[in-house]
């Protein structure tokens, strides 16, 4: 009796410190994953054009920016970025990528497009889709919903480039109450007497910043017109302002 | 076994007779001691009241301490303490105490105390014999000496500079010299000032009121605390024009909205720029000049624009009107908005305009091509641009030489100066008085009313310049048939404003 107790005595002396031992901490392992990054001042797209810009410019940048889920690690990592078939503007002609990678120790990584002036796009829109695919080191982002903000997801963006006035997709909605109907030859100019050339965020477009915008352009016309008379449109009609 | 027992039996017993004790009925016959009951209070402060402070002042209180015992106050101890309890500090600014006397005497100066800020006070008194303490809690303003009051923008020998006559009557000069030491207040004969009504949030500087100097060729804004200089008026303009010649800026709100302003116009060189306020993001700067409905800018606006319904108007010197001062134009006036005079073509120059004493309603003294003066009365109703009015020519004699003008905003009257003479002219009649002649080698220059019963006069003798202080009845008259304060030892005074 005294010699069983004794042997239950040690083997529950032996599963006690068993129980000592350290375990591993359960910690959520997720997949590294990569998305576009979408604000109100960082849309789904970017509509660029040289035509607002002095003939000597013949590149220009625009950002691509990423942002990653999950925890950032201690060596730079590639991003898998597709050029869709789709595309009209060419990669390595009219544009070429930055370095795609999200650096050690980063959450978020702007990758520069450099846009390339060709004689092309003085009469060609020219498009340029992207998708984030996976790689080694990411899987692609979250899939969100297109919104009246956003038409594309967080695994799209859309850079478009050309060389002729575009006509804001802003126009319409929140610029033709200051500046009245869109011709070509207005839009011209009154970029050449504002020096403005952003309008398609909603912080281009304050009231403070239009109505500076439409002074400055009815003014100008004033004086285009004391110089030279009426000032005529693409279209034959007299430009005016509201 | 049988020791067990024993013990189990005795703490038996000792739980029945624990038990029975519990039954005794407490006869409550206890004598007690009155303790010493000690309250605290502060004259003139109430609990959690605020105290206005002047910054560098010395905040002196002599707290009233009660007693229910009447102790010697030598055995208590005395702690003032100190946060800063401003709107826009944190929750975790340091707990300073200032004094550990029985009475405060501190000077309200850095580093403990900064213009501007709100401070918690909180006086502690404890009886160190039986440790109970009384509290007194308060808040003290920090604010400028030059807070509220009158200021006297001046053409001095070395240069423009205000004075301000004070609550109490205390009148200070050259304050901003005193507050901008070195810097002078601009090239030139000053040329007016503005102290708007609203508050401006116009993200270039501060949310709150604006004070303005003007100067021949540019301007400055100065911090309406501190009155020190924030910034030449260029930095109020996306893109300032080449030729800077301020003439007046007003603020305006939306009817019904008065926490800030909606609305700015600047006049500079006659030509009007405006600034359109809001909760967009961004600074709200003033933009290019503004033309007429025609886009010509061959006008002359008036330095002041004055609330409409929903915008602004102005005068236009040189086309004789008025225009409605819109975003981004000076627009004409509808058709119908007045039966008896045709405000896009008065044919008559505007000499002087202000409120009257009815609301939206604004008295214009208007100058034909003959030299009479006329008397339009603009009515704005309070839901649209219609608009009812009179005009008639004015029964006030001397008018034509007529210096300086003043609206009273609490019976309808228009007082007027002319050399030395001041009138008072009575809309509702079509007549006029002359209720008081300054000094012979006066001649008025400013008449200002500060609500309905003060009006503040300036004079000009070539040599000196002297304020003269009234108290008007509400009936527009008087109250003693003179002036109840001179205050002298002015320079010749270039504009008079209430700043409060």
């Amino acid at each position: 009796m005294r010699t069983t107790t004794y042997i239950l005595s040690c083997i529950t002396a032996v599963l006690l410190l068993a129980a000592c031992k350290k375990a591993e901490e359960l910690k959520y392992q997720e997949d590294p994953r990569v998305y576009f990054t979408k604000y109100v001042t960082n849309p789904d797209s970017i509509i660029y054009s040289f035509a607002v810009q002095p003939n000597d410019v013949t590149t220009t940048t625009v950002p691509l920016t990423f942002r990653i889920m999950g925890t950032a690690v201690n060596r730079d990592r590639v991003i898998n970025l597709q050029v869709d078939d789709s595309s009209t503007a060419k990669l390595g002609y009219h544009f070429t990528l930055g370095k795609l990678v999200i650096p050690a120790g980063q959450y978020q990584a702007e990758v520069p497009v450099t846009i390339y002036r060709k004689p092309g796009l003085k009469d060609s829109l020219l498009n340029a889709y992207f998708t984030v695919k996976e790689s080694a080191d990411f899987k692609p982002g979250y899939d969100d919903y297109a919104s009246s903000l956003n038409k594309k997801t967080r695994l799209q963006y859309k850079i478009t480039v050309n060389d002729y006035l575009l006509k804001p997709t802003s126009w319409e909605c929140c610029i033709a109450g200051y500046l009245g109907a869109y011709s070509a030859t207005k839009f011209r100019f009154v970029i050449l007497v504002t020096g403005k050339t952003s309008w398609d965020s909603g912080l281009d477009r304050t009231p403070g910043i239009m109505n500076f915008v439409t002074t400055t352009a009815k003014n100008a016309l004033r004086d285009y017109e004391a110089a030279n008379g009426p000032m005529l449109d693409e279209n034959g009609q007299v430009i005016t302002f509201p | 076994m049988i020791r067990n027992q024993s013990l189990y039996k005795s703490l038996l017993a000792a739980s029945l007779l624990t038990a029975a004790a519990a039954c005794y009925k407490d006869k409550g016959n206890y004598s007690y001691t009155e303790t010493n009951t000690v309250t605290v209070a502060i004259s003139n402060i109430e609990t959690n009241g605020t105290l206005n402070v002047n910054q560098a002042d010395t905040l002196r209180i002599t707290p009233v301490i009660t007693q229910t015992l009447g102790k010697d106050e030598s055995r208590f101890a005395y702690e003032w303490k100190i946060f800063d309890n401003s709107p826009t500090s944190s929750y975790t600014e340091p707990r300073i105490v200032v004094s550990k006397s029985r009475d405060l005497k501190i000077p309200i100066i850095a580093p403990n105390f900064t213009l501007g800020q709100r401070y918690r006070f909180s006086y502690k008194v404890t009886d160190t014999v039986t440790q109970i303490t009384a509290m007194y809690t308060f808040n003290v303003q920090v604010v400028n000496r030059f807070a509220t009051g009158w200021v006297v923008l001046q053409d001095l020998p070395n240069g423009g500079d205000f004075s301000m006559i004070l609550p109490g009557d205390v009148v200070d000069h050259k304050i901003f010299a005193q507050t901008n030491p070195g810097t002078p207040l601009g090239s030139g004969t000053p040329v007016r000032m503005d102290i708007p009504f609203p508050s401006v949030d116009d993200a270039i500087s501060s949310p709150g009121k604006k004070f303005f100097v003007y100067h021949p060729n540019g301007g400055i804004e100065l911090d309406y605390t501190s009155l020190k200089k924030r910034y030449d008026l260029q930095t109020m303009f996306f893109n300032p024009p080449a030729v800077l010649k301020p003439q007046g800026i007003s603020y305006w709100t939306y009817p019904n909205q008065v926490a800030y302003a909606s609305f700015g116009t600047f006049v500079s060189n006659r030509k009007v720029y405006i600034s359109e306020m809001g909760g967009y993001p961004g600074a709200k700067k003033f933009g290019s000049e503004l033309a007429m409905a025609n886009n010509s800018n061959d006008y002359e606006a008036a330095p002041d624009a004055w609330q409409g319904i929903s915008w602004p108007i102005v005068f236009d010197h040189k086309n004789k009107r008025f225009h409605i001062v819109r975003p981004t134009k000076l627009d004409n006036f509808p058709d119908t908005v007045s039966t008896v005079a045709n405000l896009n073509n008065l044919k008559k120059d505007l000499v002087y305009m202000d409120e009257s004493n009815i609301v939206r309603a604004y008295n214009a003294i208007l100058k034909d091509d003959a030299g009479q003066r006329h008397l339009l009365r603009i009515t704005f109703s309070s839901t649209d641009y219609i608009l009812t009015s009179f005009i008639q020519a004015m029964n006030a004699p001397d008018i034509e030489q007529a210096t300086a003008f003043a609206s009273n905003p609490t019976s309808p009257h228009v007082f007027y100066g002319a050399g030395n003479k001041l009138y008072r002219y009575e809309v509702t009649s079509n007549s006029s008085t002359q209720p008081f002649t300054f000094p012979a080698g006066e001649s008025i220059t400013h008449i200002r009313f500060r609500g309905g019963p003060e009006m503040l006069v300036a004079t000009w003798n070539g040599t000196e310049g002297k304020l003269y202080r009234f108290t008007i009845s509400n009936t527009g008259a008087i109250s003693t048939g003179t002036y109840i304060k001179e205050y002298t030892g002015f320079g010749k005074v270039i504009d008079l404003k209430y700043k409060g």
